[in-house]
């Protein structure tokens, strides 16, 4: 793939803490993984590595039925088998370890296909899953639900016993929240004043602006794993987590043990990457056999398991939405309502009106529960949102860049969700930019002088169509507590420990980025570890969505407290005050003759420095004054990014194929452009996935089970199913108010924009795809061809 | 994963030997083998031990003998891919061996695994069994049927089983006309697939517990006569064929002399598609004639059901496989001009 990085930042108007022209970002060559190494030379020592040859492996028995109660369990075959060291059942097991959905209790209610039931400790895998198979359980099955709208329906089964409803729902926001002094009082009254309004019938086919997410899975190459071995009373835990906080938490409470007796190492054993549940059964369930067994034990599970057993998946999706626009493109009110399974659900808040309602419905359905994922429920937002603004461009035929630009809600508008300030807003620009480099206007001329809408082909006669979009990344709001410790050594060298999981292989290096050009320092000599449970701070959200800010924050507070001690060092040894003083290099000098100086191992003095910092308040509030607004002014923090995609459509067979793909994602500042570039290439293999071959969680509707718990017939795109010459993944760098050094986060808006390619269909063929995946069945169908 | 010991025998009378008795079973490049173990998917007793052909010398050599094009059982699927002279002869079968799974699998696979791959469906293939269907318990149900069928059979049942065939290189072999070799006799490839009357509905090929496939033997061409293989996939770079078919024309004076036409992956069994022959025999390649040659091949065809029991928002059937099967076939003729 094609990167390229803009720099729109020449006269950077940093705030007045960040007034030092930059000496470390953007000036380190090569810069590469602080891991990396470790990573690709298999040295990076996962949870199953550890105890090599002393521990037990773990068999688990999970239920087949998406919906029962279990009647009873004999594990007296798995018992008596030789090797066999300890069993636990869901009797034994507290809620979050084998989750139940009566919080706090063990329950014998299934209420998904996979949940746990029951596991073995043995002396080698195979025989550790054979005693699993061997336990013998006996289920009152249930009925149970798997698709939304049958969930909805009158009369549909109960997802869990007991609860009156499948659903329930509420008003998010509903925009003026009183009614203003002049215009319209209410959504309604402007939905009134709209000249077109789409709603359910288009141009007499039925398309009901209603959109279908998919069920999504990770589905990771490493599935989840835990290693523990009890020490007295101290349990120790090895496992990947990003949420190490609430994980200690959990286990001490739920064990009755307190937090000083649970040791959890994350770091090195997978952080947050792969499979990425923060509070997976995987580490219960070796805890309790450990402690029977005596003996340490691992428990990683199956790729099945680890499709269908807990987290890290996004739940089903349903938008309705109706939208009303004046004739010159504004937009004169939005009246959204969500369906979804389960998880956070946001509307794209990109276009620019007073008038908004959003409703969300959640439903319960017997699928599995739904947890962290790349941009959680961002990509639901952008593909539920998305279409029906560009119908709307077509109703009023307009050019969809044109509407796009003009309806884009802008820097100087409070967010309609959270009623801040944006203060990373380049949502324009983004869609500048890609427009220039995907020649959008001029593509646009040409397909509409080929005919237009279903009519455009190419030389061998496929359909042709371009289409475009461009989305908020809604992950900016999270007060997230990361705590950041710093040491400054006796020689100079800076040791970083953050107490949060790893999300990405980028986070810790834009961090040590970030310390070296607060300290004044060179990054060889800034060491970050990632994971120090210690440091993980109770409560809150650990995750990774805001990984690059807030961790970037916290660094950058401890290393400005450890440099203001230095320099006070420095100003009584160099008999100046401190403001004359500049550090650098890991040398702090006189700014007036910089032969004068002492180094960071001098100004240290004779005991290590050791300061701290904390990213919690970060995205709260601006770093710096912006437009109008003043430095201090409560933000949301909400990444742009816009894409524009070309494809051919085979209308015999309905396959798709990408002929280019632009994408410009607003980073703010790159701090680590590997760690970027990586970011954003994934984002559009992942895209790909979900758009074209298949990547999705899918249930049998026959016995509500995962059908494709593995990379079989889960269809993850592989590197040979990305046509990498066709595509420019661009990270733009913006001005931006948000962060330290203008740094924000670039893992999560490459991700968003799969309904380009729905775009891009409608162009060529002039119909509306409504789920996410366009199969070729779909596309056939569509097309009348079956 | 199952545990196994491994028989590495030095002939093939050694390796029929070991596997006479019921407790064991073949591997060769193990793609789909290993799959298996690990999976815990096993209708009955999992075998004790693997019998390793890889250890028999002599399975591996492509040559052209008079007339016939011998591969030997263990020729990997990408030296079959690779081979100048099946590229320019056999074209049908060097583009079904490219088509394969993804280029790490093809170095590993074998033509003689391939072909004797069981069938394919999520339901017969669940992780542990998940879903004790007809291939694994006497009396189960078909889960296809009631459920999500979207890769299952267009050409109906096979004692009562809804899963396909997913070789690649049996419909270029059923095309081109080749012979399977074994231990105990020669089959044409018409017959080795002939599973439906065998009362062990796991099994997929004629062959006894203790045959073994050996080589392949493809007639040469006649002159004028030309082949194609056409794969459908979602992933083009690591997938079993959505369908799959493959034409060997024969062309006089510009019209078809002999058509031999095959299509997989749309039933239990790959399958011939005689009509389709038939349709374009004695006719001239072009859009039209290749097209109804497609709609012919399909004929009988049919979607499974769709009911509202099997059907939530995210269903979209089978009905879309006899429009893809119809067009590959028509491009495989085109190709073929």
């Amino acid at each position: 793939m094609a990167q390229t990085f803009i720099t729109h930042n020449d006269s950077y108007n940093v705030d007045e803490t960040f007034t030092d022209p930059l000496k470390v970002i953007g000036h380190v060559p090569n810069l590469v993984d602080h891991f990396a190494n470790r990573i690709v030379t298999g040295n990076w020592p996962f949870a199953q590595d550890v105890f090599a040859g002393q521990k037990l492996f773990t068999g688990v028995q999970y239920c087949p039925h998406a919906h029962a109660t279990i009647k009873s369990v004999d594990t007296s075959a798995a018992e008596s088998m030789p090797g066999v060291k300890a069993v636990v059942t869901y009797r034994e097991v507290p809620a979050p370890a084998m989750p139940r959905p009566t919080t706090g209790e063990t329950s014998a209610e299934i209420i998904y296909q996979g949940m746990c039931v029951a596991a073995v400790a043995a002396t080698d895998p195979f025989l550790a899953r054979a005693a699993a198979d061997a336990i013998k359980v006996e289920y009152d099955i249930h009925p149970f639900v798997v698709d939304m709208d049958k969930a909805l329906e009158p009369g549909a089964p109960l997802a869990v016993n007991g609860s009156t409803s499948n659903s329930s729902t509420r008003v998010v926001f509903n925009n003026p929240s009183t009614p203003p002094a002049t215009g319209p009082a209410n959504v309604d009254d402007a939905m009134k004043t709209a000249d077109v309004i789409i709603d359910n019938v288009i141009d007499n086919e039925k398309w009901f602006g209603t959109s279908w997410a998919s069920y999504w899975s990770h589905n990771t190459p490493e599935p989840r794993s835990a290693t523990v071995k009890w020490v007295g009373g101290e349990l120790w835990v090895w496992s990947g987590s990003q949420n190490i906080a609430n994980h200690i938490t959990n286990i001490s409470r739920n064990m009755g043990l307190n937090e000083s007796n649970v040791h959890f190492i994350s770091k090195g054993c997978g952080g947050a990457y792969g499979d990425r549940k923060p509070n997976g059964e995987e580490a219960w369930i070796a805890a309790l056999l450990s402690k029977k067994a005596r003996m340490p034990v691992n428990c990683t599970f199956t790729r099945h398991v680890n499709a269908t057993g807990g987290a890290t998946h996004q739940g089903h999706q349903k938008s309705v939405i109706k939208l009303g626009c004046k004739r010159d493109g504004e937009v004169a009110a939005i009246d959204a309502h969500w369906y979804g399974t389960s998880g956070p659900i946001h509307l794209q808040l990109t276009y620019k009106t007073d008038y908004i309602r959003f409703t969300s419905t959640t439903v319960t359905i017997n699928v599995p529960r739904t947890g962290p994922f790349r941009t959680v429920t961002g990509m639901h937002s952008c593909f539920c949102s998305d279409q029906i603004f560009d119908q709307m461009a077509y109703e009023l035929n307009m050019d969809p860049y044109d509407f796009r630009m003009k309806v884009a809600v802008t820097p100087d508008r409070l967010d309609q969700a959270t009623n801040r300030m944006n203060g990373s807003n380049a949502l324009r620009d983004c869609l500048e930019e890609v427009g220039k480099i995907f020649d959008w206007k001029n593509k646009w001329a040409q397909h509409k002088a080929a005919g237009g809408v279903g009519k455009a082909r190419l030389p061998d006669g496929r359909l042709w169509g371009i289409g475009s979009c461009y989305a908020f990344n809604e992950k900016g709001n999270s007060d997230n507590n990361r705590t950041v410790i710093i040491r400054v050594a006796l020689d100079g060298s800076a040791h970083l420990n953050i107490g949060t999981g790893a999300a990405s292989s980028g986070t810790h290096t834009a961090v040590a980025v970030v310390a070296a050009e607060a300290l004044g320092t060179t990054i060889d000599r800034v060491n970050v570890t990632v994971g120090e449970a210690v440091l993980a701070g109770s409560g809150g959200n650990q995750a990774g969505s805001t990984g690059t800010m807030s961790n970037a924050y916290g660094a950058f507070e401890a290393a400005k407290k450890a440099l203001g001690r230095m320099m006070a060092n420095a100003a009584t040894t160099l008999k100046t005050t401190t403001d004359q003083l500049v550090s650098e290099n890991g040398r702090i000098f006189m700014k007036s003759d910089p032969t004068q100086f002492v180094t960071h191992a001098q100004a240290v003095g004779s005991l290590a420095i050791i300061e701290s910092g904390n990213g919690a308040i970060l995205g709260m509030n601006l770093k710096r004054d912006y437009l109008s607004w003043r430095r201090g002014q409560a933000n949301t923090v909400r990444s742009s990014v816009a894409d524009m995609c070309e494809i051919a459509v085979d209308e015999e067979t309905g396959e798709i194929e990408i002929l280019r793909w632009d994408m410009v994602d607003d980073v703010g500042r790159v701090l680590f452009p590997k760690g970027v570039q990586a970011q954003l290439n994934g984002g559009m293999v992942m895209k790909i996935g979900v758009a074209l071959t298949g990547w999705e969680q899918l249930f049998d509707p026959g016995t509500g089970a995962t059908l494709n718990g593995n990379f079989i017939d889960q269809k993850n795109p592989t590197p040979l199913d990305v046509p990498v010459d066709r595509i420019t993944a661009v990270a733009y760098e913006s001005n931006n108010a948000a962060s330290v050094y203008g740094g924000i986060g670039c893992g999560e808006p490459p991700v968003l924009n799969y309904v380009v390619v729905h775009n891009a269909f409608y162009n060529a063929t002039g119909k509306r795809l409504t789920n996410s995946v366009l199969y070729p069945a779909r596309v056939l169908a569509a097309l009348g061809k079956i | 994963m199952y545990p196994f010991k491994v028989n590495n025998p030095t002939t093939v009378n050694a390796a029929a030997q070991a596997l006479a008795g019921g407790k064991a079973a073949i591997i060769a490049g193990g793609t789909e083998q290993l799959f298996f173990l690990k999976a815990m998917h096993s209708p009955a007793t999992p075998p004790e031990t693997l019998v390793n052909l890889k250890s028999i010398p002599g399975l591996t050599d492509i040559k052209e003998e008079g007339n016939t094009l011998k591969i030997g059982a263990l020729a990997t699927l990408t030296a079959i891919a690779n081979n100048d002279i099946i590229k320019s002869k056999y074209t049908a079968l060097a583009q079904a061996a490219k088509a394969v799974a993804s280029p790490e699998l093809r170095n590993q696979g074998t033509i003689g695994g391939n072909i004797c791959q069981r069938v394919q469906c999520w339901y017969y293939k669940a992780d542990n069994n998940l879903f004790p269907c007809r291939r694994k318990v006497s009396n189960g149900p078909c889960y296809a049927l009631l459920g999500d069928n979207r890769y299952n059979s267009i050409f109906g049942q096979v004692n009562t089983c809804y899963a396909v065939n997913p070789s690649d290189t049996a419909p270029a072999l059923l095309a081109l006309g080749a012979k399977i070799v074994t231990n105990k006799k020669t089959y044409n490839a018409s017959e080795f697939w002939s599973a439906t009357n065998t009362s062990d509905i796991e099994k997929t090929t004629v062959l006894a517990l203790d045959e073994i496939v050996t080589e392949i033997q493809i007639p040469a061409p006649a002159a004028g006569t030309k082949s194609a293989f056409k794969k459908f996939a979602l992933r083009k770079s690591f997938d079993f064929p959505i369908v799959n078919a493959a034409a060997v024309i024969t062309l006089s004076g510009g019209t078809v002399s002999k058509a031999s036409i095959a299509l997989n992956a749309v039933h239990n069994l790959p399958r011939k598609a005689t009509a389709a022959e038939d349709s374009i025999n004695g006719k001239a390649i072009n859009a039209d004639t290749a097209w109804d040659a497609g709609v012919a091949a399909l004929n009988g065809a049919n979607a499974m059901p769709q009911t509202p029991a099997n059907t939530t928002w995210d269903t979209i059937g089978n009905k879309y496989m006899i429009q893809i099967a119809k067009v590959l076939v028509k491009r495989a003729i085109l190709d073929c001009r």
